[in-house]
């Protein structure tokens, strides 16, 4: 680097003089600026969205998630579900090689699903790999994966596996401080680059042997924190500095592409939605009437226009496209008389600014992530909205890791604000079910407890998505959550890329087809 | 012979008082991490980190151990350039590892920054001259400007520059230059240099220098020596150029670590995958070995620095050996 | 002292008049972060009602100038009280005392000098909790070094002459000639310099802090460095959020600068 940098400032300062170089025969490079850095490209500790992006590029799962939302052939070219439901047979593509010429095999699946159940092996999404049994390799190109029980649409499960080589590792038990984090080895269509991995950017080439050859000769990630610097290079995406894809652009920039002669808006959905956590151990917060008396007073609508932009208001625990949406379920409007009424109701009179009853004070801490940029901003509208009804806030910002060990582990917080992400199977049972490993708001409703049981037991499809259906109107009238929205999201892509199309969690499945015009 | 003697005995003298230096400097910043509240291991390690980590961790910091016992410990394993491994940035990886290749990239743009300055400031006071006051509104305006906060510099730079591309280059149908839009994406070698102006332009660095080398420069030229010479006939700038290297030198060491601080935040504002980079993110994330690690080598830069300083200052200035030997 | 050096006297010793007014009236001012935010005057131009205009959330620029004093005032009079005093005094003892006392405190300010100062500061932030107190706390103490051995080189010069010779053998006690007699009389100016080149840093690390997001001020409560992180998400049409904050970081810190440099300049004049 140090040496590289020196022997560049000669040509530097020559290009400053006004000399425009060209290089050519240079491979065409797609760049794209990341809000984060990736820690780890080991996919199981792929845990924020610009590592899940890369690993996307780098590894390959059995089957992916096509355009038409079909599941589609990856490594496996064919795979049958057992008569029962009980197990899936994958039948594995020929001829593939790891980045390092090793070949791959069905050890290597075997192997990656042993890893990722051995105990030893921590990692975050662990528990999506609960529901196997046992794994057998049948010959080089067979594997059969044996399931606790029995299983609907099971190949959908195994799109988030994406599969690691055998040989790339001592042991199952796989450690957060493995090398391979940092010089990874897939099958996927990019590999690499030699010292690609360094401090700030991550740079791939494409694999020549792969099965649907990559049209794009290599891709380079640069951690850019200033969303301005990303816009500023985007729109100067036909220079050599600019880059060709801002993966999430903020609401308010929008209008600067909405008729750009070099920048397209691409439109992609994410099963994701917004909400405000209450605690259900501060006593207040425990009583539906104060609950219902702060979703009265914040204006979702004035929030999301202000800071982010398009997107739907909602009334439950699922996005609009969802099939257990329940649009039956009116959405409040903001109407702070009644608020104020339901406060009184409740016995909680106004004492200055804020409202009390006996010791109690309506006065709340509002704990967030600093690393969701848009949460000062909206923090800053609630906490003014919900003054006009005698309700206080106190924000606590504070960074990624330490927000989870205070809002999911400790449940030190009273507010907050953040985000669920859902990738194929929308599962609210451990989010709102009392025994929900990720119920941190300590919601207990016998009703819903015994609605997302049987529900969970339930086989039938049809009567499955009718108890969603109810669950969600049942929520929208307790509401364990004050459920915000869902967005719109937008990347904008330089026109020069053409055959886009943007999966909405991995965003880079399609990457092959993308083709970059000179 | 006599001379070279007494310089090596002064440049050993002073190496080992900068190996005490730094050994208290590592005493202290070892102290400040004892200093943790609470569970030591559990403020310095980033949640979630899995006890065999925090084992390892204090271990290798010595922090199982009472603060002295643990201090020499620590300070062994470092003396090797053994700071431990990262913990969230690049888990596993050799803090040195990482580290090095980002310090050496900043020490190249703080020192390429402190030359370009030093250059300047001694182009600007031979310029100047005598003193005057008619000068005196353009120093008043000089030391205005360049009182910003380097990272204050760093973001009216690139604005400015941003907006000026805008405006004059581009709405006027001419090609937009390599380096733009600021901060750029490409692995161009343009940050780096804007780096360096604005840390010359900032921080109060200039108008330090350039009132240093200007006093240094008059000094010399009214010295009676130079006159002696200079009646003689014989070219000045030898002489002059000789007596002036022990001040830059100096000026030069002096200002290291001025320049030290500001880097940080200005690579921030350019993107650059320096140690300022690296610093702040790991420090952001808690990744503290990586902060240590880096705390440490930015200390020994400075040490290194007074160090080549008091030798230079002796092999051209035989006096010092005589005063220090 | 020349003419332009009186006016720049006078010029800066207003903008440190003013940045100190505003830092003893700030606490003083009502003022809610919560309402002050207002969607429908986003990013006005500067006029009559909001004099430097209205940010991204609609809040009024001046108003969060002023109370942004409050993020770096008293935290600056700390740091500068810290460094001066304590600075001060181990100067004059490593300047008068000798032997072993001698040697450990030049040994000690010696170390401090050579830690990294903000360096050391973000090391600090990232073992303990992060408050502008602590970070002004730790960049008064790693200013020691720099004031002591200013006060000790004068110390050492002064100590041989005549003068002070002469007090101390008509019975004056040596501490009370060095605390009144060469600390006060003749060094204030120079602690008048340093204690305004320190705040200067305290104003510096702040907003540096601030502006980077992670240690320093945080929204809603309003710092300098703060508003000017702003940069990050204005449009470009838009620049006053950010400039008049970075404006008024680079006068102020100019300006105590100056008038360190020049009231000490005087000060020394009228010693002479």
């Amino acid at each position: 680097m140090f040496h590289r940098t020196l022997g560049r400032l000669a040509i530097a300062l020559g290009l400053f003089v006004g000399s425009a170089a060209t290089d050519a025969g240079a491979q065409q490079t797609f760049h794209y600026p990341e809000d984060t850095r990736p820690a780890s490209l080991l996919p199981f500790f792929a845990e924020d969205m610009s590592a899940v992006r890369m690993v996307e590029l780098i590894f390959d799962s059995l089957v992916f998630q096509n355009k038409r939302g079909d599941v589609d052939k990856g490594l496996a070219t064919s795979w049958k579900v057992d008569d029962d439901q009980g197990g899936i047979r994958f039948v594995l593509r020929e001829g593939v090689k790891w980045h390092d010429g090793e070949p791959f095999t069905a050890e290597d699946v075997v192997f990656t699903i042993r890893a990722a159940q051995d105990p030893k092996t921590i990692f975050n999404a662990k528990s999506k790999f609960n529901f196997i049994r046992d794994v057998t390799a049948e010959g080089q190109y067979g594997v059969h994966v044996a399931f606790e029980r029995p299983i609907p649409e099971a190949e959908k499960r195994f799109i988030s596996l994406k599969i690691i080589p055998k040989h790339g590792f001592p042991s199952t038990a796989i450690s957060r401080k493995d090398k391979f984090a940092r010089e990874p080895i897939g099958t996927g269509p990019f590999r690499l680059k030699k010292g690609g991995f360094s401090l700030r950017s991550i740079a791939l080439e494409q694999n020549p042997d792969y099965w649907n050859q990559a049209k794009i000769g290599e891709v380079q990630m640069q951690h850019t924190p200033d969303k301005s610097a990303q816009i500023n290079l985007l729109q100067y995406s036909g220079v050599k500095a600019g880059v060709q894809a801002v993966i999430f652009l903020p609401p308010k920039n929008i209008a600067l592409f909405e008729n750009s002669d070099s920048v397209v808006l691409e439109p992609y959905h994410t099963v994701s939605w917004w909400y405000m956590a209450y605690s259900h151990e501060n006593k207040a917060l425990a009583e539906r009437p104060v609950r219902q008396a702060i979703g009265l007073a914040i204006d979702r609508e004035e929030l999301l226009e202000a800071h982010l932009g398009r997107g739907d208001i909602l009334t439950g625990p699922f996005t609009e496209s969802s099939p257990f949406y329940n649009f039956q379920v009116e959405k409040s409007a903001v109407d702070l008389d009644r608020a104020n009424q339901l406060l009184e109701d409740a016995g909680w009179k106004k004492k200055g600014d804020v409202r009390m009853k006996g010791k109690l004070k309506l006065d709340f801490e509002f704990v967030m992530d600093k690393e969701l940029a848009s949460n000062q901003a909206l923090f800053l509208g609630i906490q003014a909205q919900l003054k006009k009804i005698g309700v206080t806030t106190r924000p606590t910002y504070v960074d990624h890791a330490r927000y989870r060990d205070q809002v999911f582990t400790r449940r030190k917080f009273d507010l907050t604000l953040n985000i669920w992400s859902f990738e194929e199977v929308e599962d609210v049972y451990p989010l709102f079910h009392s025994k929900g490993p990720m119920n941190f708001i300590g919601y207990n409703n016998a009703d819903v407890d015994t609605l997302l049981d049987t529900a969970k037991a339930t086989k039938d499809y049809k009567k499955y998505k009718e108890m969603m259906k109810q669950l969600h109107a049942l929520l929208a009238q307790d509401l364990p959550y004050y459920f915000l929205w869902s967005l719109d999201i937008y990347s904008g892509i330089s026109k020069k890329v053409r055959n886009v199309y943007i999966q909405p969690f991995y965003y880079f499945t399609s990457f092959p087809e993308w083709e970059l015009s000179p | 012979m006599n001379r070279l003697l007494g310089l090596v005995l002064l440049a050993g003298r002073r190496l080992a008082g900068g190996l005490l230096l730094l050994v208290g400097a590592s005493f202290l910043i070892y102290f400040t991490i004892r200093s943790a509240p609470g569970d030591a291991i559990d403020a310095i390690t980033p949640m979630g980190t899995p006890p065999e980590v925090k084992e390892k961790l204090a271990a290798d910091f010595g922090l199982d151990q009472p603060p002295l016992a643990g201090y020499v410990t620590w300070l062994g394993r470092s003396a090797t350039g053994d700071f431990g491994e990262s913990l969230v940035f690049a888990p596993g990886e050799q803090v040195m590892t990482i580290a090095r290749p980002a310090f050496k990239l900043t020490l190249l743009v703080s020192g390429g920054a402190l030359l370009l300055c030093l250059f300047l400031a001694t182009a600007l006071a031979v310029v100047l001259g005598e003193p005057s006051p008619r000068q005196q509104l353009l120093t008043g305006a000089l030391y205005f400007v360049t009182a910003a906060p380097a990272f204050v510099a760093a973001i009216f730079f690139s604005q400015g520059m941003n907006a000026f591309v805008r405006r004059f280059v581009e709405d006027a149908g001419y090609d937009t230059p390599p380096w733009y839009p600021i901060p750029i994406y490409s692995e161009s070698v343009m940050p780096y240099f804007f780096a360096g102006i604005v840390l010359v332009a900032g921080d109060g660095l200039f108008m330090d220098m350039l009132n240093t080398v200007r006093a240094e420069i008059l000094a010399v030229r009214n010295a009676q020596f130079i006159a002696a010479i200079r009646a003689k006939g014989a070219s000045t700038l030898p002489h002059t150029f000789r007596n002036l290297v022990v001040p830059f030198v100096s000026a030069f060491a002096a200002r290291l670590p001025v320049v030290l601080g500001g880097v940080v935040i200005v690579e921030y504002v350019f993107t650059l995958d320096g140690a300022g980079y690296l610093l702040l993110e790991a420090s952001k994330q808690r990744d503290f070995p990586v902060v240590v690690g880096l705390s440490v080598l930015f200390t020994l830069a400075i040490i290194v620095m007074n160090l080549l300083a008091d030798v230079v200052r002796a092999a051209v200035d035989p006096r010092e050996v005589a005063r220090n030997g | 002292m020349g003419r332009f050096s009186r006016i720049g006297l006078w010029l800066s010793g207003a903008i440190v008049l003013v940045v100190v007014l505003l830092g003893v009236v700030a606490p003083f001012i009502p003022y809610e972060p919560a309402d002050a935010v207002s969607y429908d005057r986003v990013l006005e131009v500067p006029s009559v009602s909001h004099v430097l205009g209205t940010d991204e959330q609609g809040r009024d620029i001046a108003m969060r100038l002023v109370k942004g004093t409050e993020a770096f005032f008293l935290p600056g009079l700390m740091a500068a009280g810290i460094a001066v005093l304590v600075g001060a005094l181990a100067g004059a003892v490593a300047g008068y005392a000798t032997g072993p006392v001698r040697a450990v405190i030049v040994g000690a300010l010696q170390l401090l000098d050579t830690l990294p100062r903000l360096v050391f500061i973000i090391l600090v932030c990232t073992i303990r909790n992060p408050s502008v107190t602590l970070i002004a706390f730790v960049a008064g103490v790693l200013f020691i070094p720099t004031v002591a051995a200013v006060i000790r080189r004068k110390v050492e010069a002064l100590g041989s002459e005549d003068y002070i010779l002469a007090h101390i053998a008509h019975g004056f006690h040596s501490v009370w000639v060095i605390l009144y007699h060469i600390l006060w009389l003749q060094c204030w100016p120079i602690m008048v310099r340093q204690a305004a080149y320190v705040f200067g840093y305290v104003l510096f690390v702040e907003t540096g802090l601030s502006y980077l997001g992670d240690y320093g001020v945080q929204e809603p409560d309003p710092s300098w460095g703060n508003m000017v992180a702003q940069v990050r998400s204005l449009p470009p049409d838009a620049p006053w959020p950010w400039l008049v904050p970075a404006a008024a970081i680079v006068l102020t810190i100019s300006g105590f600068l100056a008038f360190g440099n020049l009231a000490a300049r005087r000060g020394e004049e009228a010693i002479r």
